[in-house]
Order: C-alpha cells, then structure tokens, then sequence
C-alpha cells in the first residue's frame, strides 16, 4: 500500500507577490534572459551596477517579501559563498566583489521576474517560446511527482530510525541509505508505468489542455518598453 | 557542487549551453512513450536523494549521484538532470540559469561516459561486477565533474587556481562515499529485478 500522501505543493519563493506577478510570464522570462545575460556579460563593477537601480525598482514591488529575499540571496548559495571567500583571502578581492555583486544582481531578477509566476505558468510561457514539448512534459511530470518520492524517503527515514537507525560513518549506514535509494528507483520505475497507462487511457496526446490563457495587456507593453529602454541606455553608456 | 551565476567568463556560459543543447537534443531523441514520465520520476528520485546528507567523519556531504543516473538513463540523463537543476535554480536560487547549461553539462555528461563504462558490468550481473559498475560509476562521475568544474573556474584568471583546487578537493569524500553507495544500489535493483538499463 503507498502509505506516502500526495504530494505537498511547493511553489516559488515570490508567487503572486506585488505588481510584477500580475504580468505575463512569457515578457517576463524573455526580459529576463536579455537582463541576465547582459549581467553574466559584465567585465567591471560599473557594467553591474548600472543594473542595480534596476534590480532594486523589481524589488520594491515585492519588499513585503524582503526576508525571503535575503534568505535566498545570502544563504541560499554555499558556492557563490565559497568562490567569493576563497577570492577576498587567497585570491582577487575585486574578482570576489565583482563575482558577489554579479550574482546578487542575476539572482534579484531571477526572483523578480521568474519566481513572482507559478511553475505551472512559466512552464505554459516557455511552451508558447517554443522550448521542446517532451523537455517540458518531463518538467511537468517531474514537479507533479517531487514531493511524492520526497514523501516516501522521509516516510523511509522515519520508518528506519523508529528501529533505532542511527546515520553514522559505516557500511551499514551507506547500505541503508543506498537501499533508500533503491526502493525510491522502484517505485518510481512502477509509478511512471501506472503514469504512462493513465494517461493513454485518458487520450494524452502529449499536450494538457489549459484553463487560462496568457493575454498581453497594456501592462505588459509598458514593463517591457521601460525595461528594454533602461537595457538600452545601460548597455549603450556602460557596455559600449 | 553548481557553479552559480555570476562566476564564469560569457563564452564558458555559451559553450556550456551548446554542449548541453547537443546532449539535450539526443537525449531527449532517445525517449518516446512510457520513457518520459519514467525519466521525469527517476529524475524527481535523484533530486530527492541529493538533498540526503550522509555522514562522513565529522562533516556531511551531498551525494551528486551523476554516474548512477547515468548508468541507469543512458542519454537521457541529460533532460533529467537538466530538469533537476532547473528546478533547483527556480525553487532555492541554487546554480542559476545563465549557468544552467554548464552546470547540466559538468553533471550529465560524465554520466554518459560512466554508461558507456559500466554498460557490459551491469549485462554481466554477477555481484563482483555489479560492485565493479558502483566503483567505476562512482568515481567517473564524481570525479570528470569535478574535473569540469575546476577547468571551468581555473579558466575565469589566474587568482581562480586556490578556488579550484579545493573545489576538486571538496569532491574526494563525495566519491568515496558514493562508491559504496552505488554498488549497493546496483545489488538491491539486481535482486529486486527491475532491468538495470532503465
């Protein structure tokens, strides 16, 4: 019997958080691209902080938000952590700052623009950007399903300690968690059949019909003039 | 370990994403019919037991679980973990998508290397051989990524040598722990009696 509940629902950080969750994901996942590259791009700390003002007008439209903001820029990432640190002590402290300053910058977009949408919408915007139907059904089926295998290694986890499995450095600690692993690829493998079959039941034709339909509002147009007029003037004083 | 945003040099962040296009584009070739949601859910299972800290000594560390996927996904280890990281730069802000085609590039392909590798091993399914296939999954997939990364990040200037030194470094404990795990996981899907090539 699959003792594990239905999966919890998880969304991103930002959903439905201010004004810029109420625009099209399709402008917003576009914009962004053009915003995060031309930042990844950025040879000095003056390309980046030609940006920040920008970053930082996104964020103000959320800052009710602020402590999952911070959360998620300052502790979130124990790489960026660790290439900034080992840059300021043993190697180039601009690169660190330069690095740090990048990061926040792409990361504050990332947040503002992606996250501020449901899974479920920006997964229907990148369909309408033309990204591979079956890449997205695996998205699809793979978000559906998280927190159902999650479930089941917690469920796992319990069911092991409560006959005193203690994680340890040893061979049996690693058998345990590798049989952990083992009985999640089972299901998993016996889970996608049962999957699979429903859906040929049901006619899946390899598209799931949509309730609500993405509409480009006056809104739309005004961010993204703006936003590609700001682009525009940054890139032409700061990166030409 | 994911590079995040805001490391690597424009043209490291380009190659990557046409390498992963590429491995993208046979992967996703590769699966047709039950083999989507089959990929979609192993992908959700490698995701969840990389967030599992295993105890090594006095400190944890996080499994990258790359040869395994591999060994058992062939090419199409390349969507699944590009899924994998897409979610995690979405949810947690971990990796990023700039980097995203490095990052799917640094963990997938030595999984396709590590398939090809172990391949005859899992055909053969005798316990040596399967413990063999942990080993060699294990330390071609932890290790070629840990290549890559450190490549990656020695290319962004010379004050970058340190940072990728310890990057490798940080990798040994992950491979050590991995190999045990691997070879056990291969002896309990052998026994269960699901086919080893998923």
């Amino acid at each position: 019997m699959d003792t594990a509940t239905e999966g919890e629902k998880v969304e991103t950080p930002l959903n439905g958080e201010g004004l810029l969750s109420r625009l099209d994901p399709r402008v917003k996942i576009v914009l962004f691209l053009v915003l995060a590259w031309t930042v990844a791009l950025a040879g000095n700390l003056l390309q980046v902080f030609a940006f920040l003002p920008l970053a930082l007008l996104f964020y103000a439209t959320a800052y009710r938000k602020t402590a999952t903001i911070l959360k998620l820029l300052l502790f979130a990432d124990f790489f960026l952590l660790f290439v900034v640190l080992t840059q300021l002590f043993l190697g180039s402290p601009y690169e660190g700052v330069l690095i740090f300053f990048k990061s926040t910058v792409i990361v504050l977009f990332s947040l503002l623009l992606l996250t501020t949408s449901s899974v479920f919408d920006l997964l229907h915007a990148l369909h309408h950007l033309k990204v591979p139907n079956k890449l997205l059904q695996i998205t699809f089926f793979f978000y559906r399903y998280l927190f159902t295998v999650k479930d089941q290694l917690q469920l796992a986890e319990k069911s092991a300690k409560s006959r005193g499995f203690i994680p340890k450095t040893s061979i049996q600690t690693y058998k345990t968690y590798a049989y952990f692993m083992g009985n999640l690829l089972l299901k998993s493998y016996f889970k996608s059949e049962n999957v699979y079959k429903a859906l040929i039941s049901r006619g899946f034709k390899g598209y799931f019909p949509v309730f609500r339909h993405f509409e480009l509002g006056k809104l739309d147009v005004i961010f993204a003039l703006f936003t590609i007029i700001y682009w525009g003037v940054a890139v032409w004083r700061f990166y030409l | 370990m994911h590079i995040s945003e805001g490391v690597l040099p424009g043209w490291c962040l380009i190659t990557g994403w046409v390498l992963t296009s590429a491995g993208l584009y046979v992967g996703l070739k590769s699966i047709n019919g039950r083999k989507i949601p089959r990929t979609a859910l192993l992908s959700a299972v490698f995701f969840v037991a990389s967030l599992i800290h295993v105890p090594i000594g006095v400190t944890s560390v996080h499994l990258l679980l790359n040869g395994l996927a591999g060994a058992l996904l062939g090419w199409a280890v390349f969507p699944a973990l590009f899924v994998a990281l897409l979610f995690q730069a979405l949810l947690f802000q971990f990796g990023g998508i700039t980097v995203l085609g490095v990052n799917t590039f640094n963990m997938a392909f030595p999984g396709v290397v590590a398939y090809y590798v172990v391949k005859p091993l899992l055909k053969k399914g005798t316990t040596g051989s399967l413990i063999a296939a942990g080993v060699l999954a294990a330390l071609i997939g932890v290790f070629l990524a840990a290549t890559f990364v450190s490549a990656e990040l020695m290319s962004v200037g010379s004050s970058f040598t340190k940072t990728a030194e310890l990057a490798f470094l940080a990798h040994i404990p992950v491979a050590a722990v991995e190999m045990v795990i691997n070879s056990f996981v291969f002896l309990y899907l052998k026994k269960s009696g699901i086919p080893l090539e998923v």
